[in-house]
């Protein structure tokens, strides 16, 4: 989807449509003396329609490259182009928006808004994109229906399961026909089948609407389905890895601990 | 394949202009894409954070109740001092009026206490006279009249008693004159003593009498309706023309008789002496004003009311409503700071989700705003009712009387406002810091 109309020669010659595309990304946090590096030059191209996961211990830079793909963090210094856009040159304003169209957020721990109803959760983002308050109701309703909880609709997020919680989340994320969904740690306050239940949702849905998903994450599940699996290591990327790859990777992960 | 991708170098610089220059167009339309959020989405956004967290809302509100409540009720009580001080003034000023001119006071009192007040009226007519003038309250009397008769009896046997003696004196030829003149002045006494207790016994019959025939016409065995209707008629002209001719004195007079001389005013004015009545009713009315101004005056230095600083504005008073306000200032920011520091996660995730910052400012002083609105406007209805039952505790049915109500709408008025004010200006900081958060520091209070 917002595929752009004209595609520069440049461009063109490569095959696949880049969503997310970083240049040497580096991030220095200052906290008093000590200085940290959290990223150290990282380049990383992400496919349109790709399902992507991040992983790496904590401390490696994964978050901060989460957030700076999801336009919540600025480098120090390099480039983070989501949709073609660098977002070192948009103002807040301008990436307010950007997130508000481009890209679709899943908390681990959900971050329901407590005070609206599962629909009024769904249809803020579109609230703020300023769709039309019916076209947004509809729309919000389609959502719950396909992520399995429309008739719960009218509850508020404190008398829901984790996993219906997170399932409102997802619909909140895909309201406004986002590019890109990022998932931090979507299934780690969930139980395995849950998490499973959510994995493979989140799998389909985003190949029936053609989103590019990215995750971070530890669980394996999620490696099962992913299509390339980055490993970031003390601010680098360590390796990019395809399924194909992996599986058998991940069988000999699952042998070790089962 | 990737794997490749990771370790190719950057493209040329020339590509990346090319793709930057592609983004601009988008960037072109994101800096048009944005349009007002609409109004009512804000409110309602606002206003089901506040249904949904009623508890901590109605806490909040209840401070700004309060705090509201406390101003007006410090400036109310401040003006309802100074109006009651004004007001004594006020009737000062009153019973200084201008002396009447032409006929000198005491002419014109002569002249209503002398004419025929009761002349035209018919019977029914005298009777009503007579009801408004209490004759027909004859409970006090018949309670009396047990009393009054044995002290008659004791005078009459005190002065029988010494009649005998005295006539013992007298017919004795070896009493010594000095004790004969003893005797004598002792019966003299008596007799004078038995004479005014007759007196005074039937006066009190007859009220008792023509009470009786005000009330329901009984009349006593041995008089006729004429000569009862006289004796009424002649009751009241006396007790009128007393009271007429007593406003040269006013200390002479009660409050009750102050109020019965409309009665025989309106009388004089009936009779055709108009102009004597109306300088007469300006000189009653003076002297009401008077005693008002000094019963207030009274009042209000027993009650312990500074008279001459309340005049200027009370130092006292200022220093009061000041502490009000500060107290009312950092009572309702502390409450907006609490709202507003427990929802950062909440501000995170908005914000994540492309809320701008101007609509989260937005959002908070709406909140604070309506909180302010609602909690002014209890505060207020509380306030007053608190300082009018404080002023008739204090001061009575003067405090009611002289309540200020046309001082109490500027302060009501700075009340509300203040309340508003307070309680955005309050929330101003906190909900701009919070919404100059980044969305990541945001999401991260709380995890």
């Amino acid at each position: 989807m917002n595929k752009p109309s004209s595609i520069t020669p440049a461009a063109a010659t490569i095959e696949r449509d880049y969503v997310v595309r970083t240049l040497d990304v580096r991030k220095v946090y200052h906290m008093g003396d000590t200085t940290t590096h959290a990223l150290r030059g990282v380049n990383l191209d992400i496919f349109r329609g790709e399902y992507m996961a991040i992983m790496g211990p904590s401390g490696s830079g994964k978050s901060t490259l989460f957030n700076m793909i999801g336009g919540l963090d600025k480098p120090s210094q390099g480039m983070v182009f989501i949709d073609e856009v660098d977002i070192a040159a948009l103002d807040s304003y301008e990436l307010a928006w950007m997130r508000c169209r481009k890209i679709g957020y899943i908390f681990q721990s959900y971050n329901l808004l407590p005070t609206l109803t599962a629909l009024e959760n769904v249809t803020m983002p579109m609230v703020f994109a300023n769709v039309d308050p019916d076209d947004a109701r509809d729309r919000g309703y389609d959502l719950l229906q396909k992520v399995g909880i429309g008739h719960r609709w009218d509850h508020r997020p404190g008398r829901m399961s984790g996993g219906q919680q997170q399932r409102v989340a997802i619909a909140r994320a895909l309201a406004n026909n986002p590019a890109i969904v990022l998932a931090d740690e979507p299934t780690a306050n969930l139980d395995l089948h849950t998490g499973a239940d959510i994995i493979a949702m989140l799998k389909q849905l985003c190949r029936e609407l053609g989103v590019t998903v990215i995750s971070a994450t530890h669980d394996h599940k999620m490696l099962d389905i992913c299509d390339r699996v980055v490993w970031i290591r003390d601010g680098l990327i360590e390796r990019i890895e395809k399924r194909e790859d992996l599986k058998i990777q991940v069988g000999s992960i699952d042998g070790e601990h089962h | 394949m990737s794997q490749d991708k990771a370790q190719t170098p950057p493209p040329s610089q020339a590509s990346e202009k090319a793709r930057v220059l592609e983004g601009d167009t988008l960037l072109h339309e994101l800096r048009q894409g944005w349009a007002g959020l609409p109004n009512k989405t804000l409110f309602s956004l606002a206003m089901g954070g506040l249904r949904v967290r009623m508890m901590r809302s109605t806490v909040t509100m209840l401070s700004i109740v309060l705090a509201i409540a406390f101003l007006t009720y410090t400036g109310l009580s401040g003006s309802t001092s100074s109006s009651l001080v004004r007001a004594a003034e006020a009737l000062a000023n009153k019973a200084m009026g201008s002396s009447s001119s032409g006929a000198t006071l005491s002419e014109r009192t002569q002249r209503v206490a002398q004419a025929d007040l009761l002349g035209k009226l018919d019977t029914q007519a005298l009777k009503d006279e007579a009801r408004l003038a209490g004759l027909a309250q004859i409970s006090k009397d018949l309670n009396d009249q047990p009393i009054a008769q044995r002290t008659l009896a004791r005078f009459r046997d005190d002065a029988a008693e010494r009649e005998k003696d005295f006539n013992t004196a007298m017919n004795s030829s070896s009493i010594m004159s000095a004790e004969r003149n003893h005797a004598r002045s002792q019966y003299e006494t008596a007799a004078r003593q038995l004479a005014a207790a007759q007196k005074k016994y039937d006066e009190l019959l007859t009220r008792i009498h023509m009470g009786k025939w005000v009330r329901s016409g009984e009349l006593p065995a041995d008089t006729t309706e004429a000569q009862m209707e006289s004796s009424v008629r002649q009751h009241l002209q006396k007790l009128y023309g007393e009271m007429v001719l007593n406003i040269s004195t006013p200390a002479r007079l009660g409050d009750a008789e102050l109020k019965l001389l409309d009665r025989p005013l309106t009388l004089g004015a009936q009779a055709g002496l108009e102009e004597d009545v109306t300088v007469l009713r300006d000189v009653v009315r003076r002297i009401e004003a008077q005693r008002d101004s000094e019963n207030l005056l009274n009042m209000l230095r027993r009650s312990g009311v500074n008279i001459e600083k309340t005049l200027q504005g009370n130092p006292m008073d200022i220093w009061l409503i000041v502490m009000a306000l500060m107290t009312c200032a950092v009572g309702i920011a502390n409450a907006m700071l609490m709202s507003v520091t427990e929802r950062f996660r909440e501000i995170g995730t908005m914000k994540c989700l492309g809320a701008q910052d101007s609509l989260v400012v937005k959002l908070f002083l709406l909140e604070s705003a309506f909180l302010g609105v609602v909690g002014a406007a209890g505060g207020i209805v509380i306030g007053v009712v608190v300082s009018l039952l404080a002023s008739v505790l204090q001061y009575g049915t003067y405090g009611l009387t002289y309540f200020p109500v046309i001082d109490a709408i500027p302060t009501i008025i700075w009340s509300v406002l203040g309340g508003i004010i307070l309680s955005v200006a309050g929330a101003v900081y906190p909900a701009y810091a919070a919404s100059r958060m980044k969305p990541v520091d945001a999401l991260r209070v709380d995890e």
